[in-house]
Order: C-alpha cells, then structure tokens, then sequence
C-alpha cells in the first residue's frame, strides 16, 4: 500500500519536473494551490503506514493507540486550517488566527496572505478593547513586512487595517481605485468582507448613492449574493412598476441573505430626489431643495445647477423685473445681475469649487504639482536603475500618486496636464513590475487606472499598453 | 448680524424673520414691527427674545433688528431679501411635490445602528 503510494507521489513530482523545466514561471494569475494536495496525500501516507505499523504488530500497545489517534486529531489542523480559524477568531485569538490563514491553502488560494490577515482582522473585533490597538499594530507590521507577490486580496486587506477610521471621502476614493484589482487574485470571503466594510461606513455616513454604487460593482466579485441583495432592493425603492419576476428574486434573496436593519433603514434615508431640469423649478422649489441639502436632509441631486440656470434663464426676468422697478425705479438690470450673482455664489459654496483665479488656489495648485513631480521623479529613479521596493512599499507609493493626481485633477485641463505628466513614468515603472519584481497584480491595477485616462485624451500608444495589461495580452 | 445668515446667500431673508414679517411689508410696518418688538425687549417680556427661522429658533437683539430694518428700507438689499426669503416654517408645511423630496430622516434611530456590528465589520 504504502509503496504504491510512493511510487504515484513519485510520477507526479517526475511529470510536474518535465512539464515545467523550460517555462518560466507564470505570475500572471495566482499559483495553482497544489499545496493542498500535498498536505493531504501526507496525511494519508502518515495515517496508513503509521496504523500498518500499530496494527501489524502482535500485540499492540493501548498508549501508542492513543498517541496515534492524539497525532492524527492534532494533524488534522492542516486538514482542514479554516475549521480551527473560526474558533481562535470566536476566542478572538489573533494571531492563531493569521497563522492558521497561513495554511489555509485550500481556502484562499487566489491569495494566501491576505486570506491570513483576513482572519487576524475578523479575531480583532472579538479581542478585548487593551488588546486591539496592539494586535492590531501587529498585523499592520505582518502586512508591511510581506515580502512575496503582492495579491489584489492583500491590497483590499490594507484598506481595511490601515484605513479603519479614514476620512469618509478618502475611503471613497479609495475603494473606487479598488475595483480595478484582478480578480483571479481576490479570495471571495476578501471580497465579502471588504463589501461590509464600505457598506457599513456609507451607512453611517448616509450615503444613499454611494451604497448601490458598492453593491453593483461588488456583486460581480465572488457571486456576492448579499451585494445582489443590496443592489436589487436599493433599486426597487426608486422604481415605479416591479415586474413580478424581479419582486420574487428580491423576496428570495431576502429570505436568504436580507439584513433587517439595513432593509429598514434604506428607505428611511432617502426616496432619491430625482430632477429633471427639463420640468422647470420654480423659485419656491429651488429654495426649499437648497435648504434641505443645507440641512443635511437630502443630497445634492445632479441636475440641481441647470434647474437654477433654467430659472435664471427663464422665468426670472419676468417675474422679478416689475418688483424691482417698484422699489428702485432705475438700473433695474444691475440689480438683476446681483441677484444672479447671489445664486452663482450659493452654487459653487454647496458644490466647494474653489475659485481658479484666486491667488491662494493657485499656490495650492503650484505645490501639488511640485508634489507630483517628486513622486514621479522618485519612480522614475527606482524603474529605471532597478531598485524595487517590496510589492507593499510600491503599491503605497502608487496610492499617494493617484490621490495627489486626484486632488489635482478637478477639471478636464488639470486632468490632461497630470495624466501627460505620469505617463511615461508610470508605463515604465510597470514594465518593471511586470517582467521583473513579477509583482503583476499590481501593474493590473495601475494599468486599469491609466487605460480609461488615455482612451479619454487620446493617447492610443499608451492605451494599447495599459489594456493589454489589464486585458491579459502579456505574458 | 448672526454670521450663521451671512455665510450663505440663501438665508439672506433673514430681516423678515427677525422682525416677523413677510416681502408684502411695506416701510411702513417694518417701522412698526420694529417698535413693537425693541419694546418688547426692553420690557423683558418672555420669548421676545426668540424668533422662528427654517433652521430652528434663533436670539434676537436690539442691533440685530436695527440691522434688519436697515437691510429692508434699503431698496436693493431689500430685493435680495425678497428674492431669498423663506417661510420659517417651509419645511414642515410644504408638501411633496415634484421634487420628490424625502419625508425628514429620523436621524436619532438611525444614528443609533452601530453599522460596523450590524454587517460584522470593524
């Protein structure tokens, strides 16, 4: 028995050698996980001969029975790692529980380590409040001393250690950079939890628009049936007609994965206000929607502005005019104007534009672009004389990038300036990544960042490039 | 002035709920609502000191509404008040209309829900 096994363990290691000997390793998508079938074949190979041995004998002792069956039950950790997982993260075990990710090959194959971290994280919030900041400085450490391929799934898990109490709108932004991971490598309970995660805060935060936008893009990753749930019934609160096909799938879904609290709270926080610009506002209604977003009640709709510039354009010559001659009987056109000066004001104090021509927004302008021109140049420096970062160190450093493009890319201009700026340095820095740090997931998601920037201002060359990276074109 | 009216144009109607009018006052009535309530203050009479606006009830004093008669007699600030004034009580009266707005939130249920416990996140 135990020499048949012998000899199947020695064909497969013989084919795997023949099979890979002249390939060069493929790090486009994640290893193929066979470390499970090792494990097991193992502890198969353990068990069989260890019990020939116990029971070929002519009188087999009780105390190596029991040692043997002691062995066996202990073994069964690298059986089955993510059975042991939910009881050190119930006990709030943290650092039993990343270990035990460690080896939960079978689970989280796409990406191993972020399958680990993802379990010290779920123990935290089950370790007492002294322990927390301590462990949680301890998975922050493991995250930046990860040496290996870095994994679209350890790039969700930074998010969530790092960026617990973030600034809502940065989070934002962040987890919009987020959809442009590869998928193959992002583990599905990765996915689920990172999923809860902005959903949670966008709650808390009452960002109605913001929940259905998550929940769209997230149930595409990993058959997400909750984000399904959340996107179907955040859907029918706005519709008009249902078709009975759908009311079924959202009572079904409901019945499986609804949240009752959130079920309850999604219409409480807002029927959408939908505007059509086209229906023509009075000055009544314009007034009272701006009061409302004032205070806080409801959420600037999109097309408030040209309901504004419809009324200004419209109605409120005729309706104004007379007054205004009843009070002041001359330059009745300059007070007109002041009045819609009045209005451009409130516009851009709702909307945060800061004034381009201003003195102060312009040395804000001048510094960012000093900024982005430091971080470009240290890119530049690391890809073209070779010295890499760690996957971590260079994803950070790409996120500072981006949110410092962001910030200064508020108008088309601005966004045509930056992107031509980061171009070439960015195309570089991912060649480099791709052929020779293999640290390709990250390259996936710069190159899906840069691809829709160079469709837009019409850079084909670069286009081609950053597609073909996120379109699998390179091997 | 209450810097909480001026840091928005859209609560430049602020002198017609200091002095309790409407825009159909002429001259003539914002001299006499003025009188009424400075003497009321000076009589220390309860609540004269309140005035209802949009946003909740707000202090008035005497440089306010000297203030606010000003804005009004005025012929051009007048019309921005005019043009921007609201009723104090627009947002309980006013019914849904095309804008579709949202019955108010009950904001104390709902910041309650501990979120992260609610999705099991932290």
């Amino acid at each position: 028995m135990s020499g048949a096994i012998g000899i199947i363990v020695a064909i497969v290691f013989i084919v795997r050698y023949l099979r890979n000997r002249d390939t060069v390793p493929d790090r486009t998508n994640p290893p193929n996980g066979s470390q499970y079938f090792w494990v097991w074949l193992a502890y198969l190979g353990l068990t069989t001969l260890s019990s020939l041995a116990l029971y070929s004998a002519a009188q087999p002792s009780r105390i190596l029975e029991w040692l043997y069956l002691g062995v066996l039950a202990a073994s069964s950790v690298f059986l089955f790692p993510s059975f042991y997982a939910r009881i050190s993260i119930l006990l709030g075990w943290v650092k039993t529980s990343y270990f035990l990710g460690r080896i939960a090959y079978s689970v989280h194959r796409q990406d191993l380590f972020a399958g680990a971290l993802l379990y010290g994280w779920r123990a935290l919030a089950r370790c007492g409040e002294e322990q927390k900041t301590q462990q949680r400085a301890w998975l922050a450490q493991k995250l930046a001393q990860h040496r290996g391929t870095l994994g679209s799934g350890t790039m969700v898990m930074q998010a969530l250690i790092k960026y617990p109490q973030a600034p809502y709108k940065e989070l934002r932004a962040l987890f919009h950079l987020l959809q442009g991971v590869n998928k193959n490598w992002l583990p599905s309970d990765v996915a689920l939890s990172a999923f809860r995660f902005i959903l949670a805060r966008s709650c808390a935060e009452r960002d109605f628009a913001e929940i259905r936008a998550q929940a769209r893009y997230w149930q595409l990753v990993c058959k997400n049936r909750f984000a399904q749930w959340v996107d179907m019934y955040h859907w029918s609160l706005g519709a008009t007609t249902i078709p009975f096909s759908l009311r079924v799938k959202i009572a079904w879904l409901d019945f499986w994965v609804g949240n009752r609290h959130l079920k309850h709270y999604l219409p409480q926080l807002k029927p959408p206000m939908e505007m059509d610009a086209r229906l023509g506002y009075s000055l009544e209604q314009l007034k009272l929607i701006e009061l409302k977003i004032r205070t806080g009640l409801t959420p600037a709709p999109s097309a408030l502005n040209t309901a504004w510039q419809g009324y200004l354009a419209g109605p409120a010559g005729d309706e104004w005019l007379p007054r205004i001659k009843a009070l002041c009987s001359f330059n009745e056109n300059e007070v007109l104007a002041r009045l819609d000066q009045s209005v451009r004001d409130l516009i851009s104090l709702r909307s945060g534009e800061g004034d381009l021509d201003s003195e102060a927004a312009m040395q804000e302008r001048d510094m960012g672009f000093k900024l982005l021109q430091i971080k470009i140049n240290a890119m530049v420096n690391r890809s073209e004389q070779g010295k890499m970062m760690t996957g971590m160190q260079e994803y950070e450093e790409f996120l500072a990038l981006v949110k410092v493009a962001e910030r200064l890319g508020k108008d088309d201009h601005s966004r045509a300036q930056v992107f031509f700026q980061m171009r070439s340095p960015v195309w570089n820095w991912m060649v480099e990544l791709w052929n020779n740090t293999k640290n390709r997931p990250l390259a996936f998601l710069a190159g899906s960042y840069m691809a829709p920037l160079a469709k837009e201002f019409g850079d084909t060359d670069a286009h081609d490039f950053f597609a073909g990276i996120v379109g699998h074109k390179f091997n | 002035m209450l810097a909480e009216f001026t840091a928005t144009p859209l609560l430049s109607g602020w002198p017609f709920w200091a002095l309790e009018l409407d825009p159909t006052a002429d001259n003539r009535s914002i001299e006499r609502a003025y009188q009424k309530i400075t003497s009321s203050l000076q009589l220390k009479i309860s609540k004269a000191e309140d005035f209802n606006t949009p946003l909740g009830v707000r202090i008035r004093d005497e440089y306010l509404l000297r203030e606010a008669k000003a804005l009004l007699i005025n012929p051009h600030s007048r019309v921005l008040a005019e043009f921007w004034y609201l009723k104090p009580d627009c947002l309980q009266s006013t019914p849904l209309d095309k804008t579709h707005l949202s019955a108010p939130i009950n904001s104390s249920a709902s910041s309650e829900i501990d979120w992260c416990a609610v999705f099991r996140t932290q």
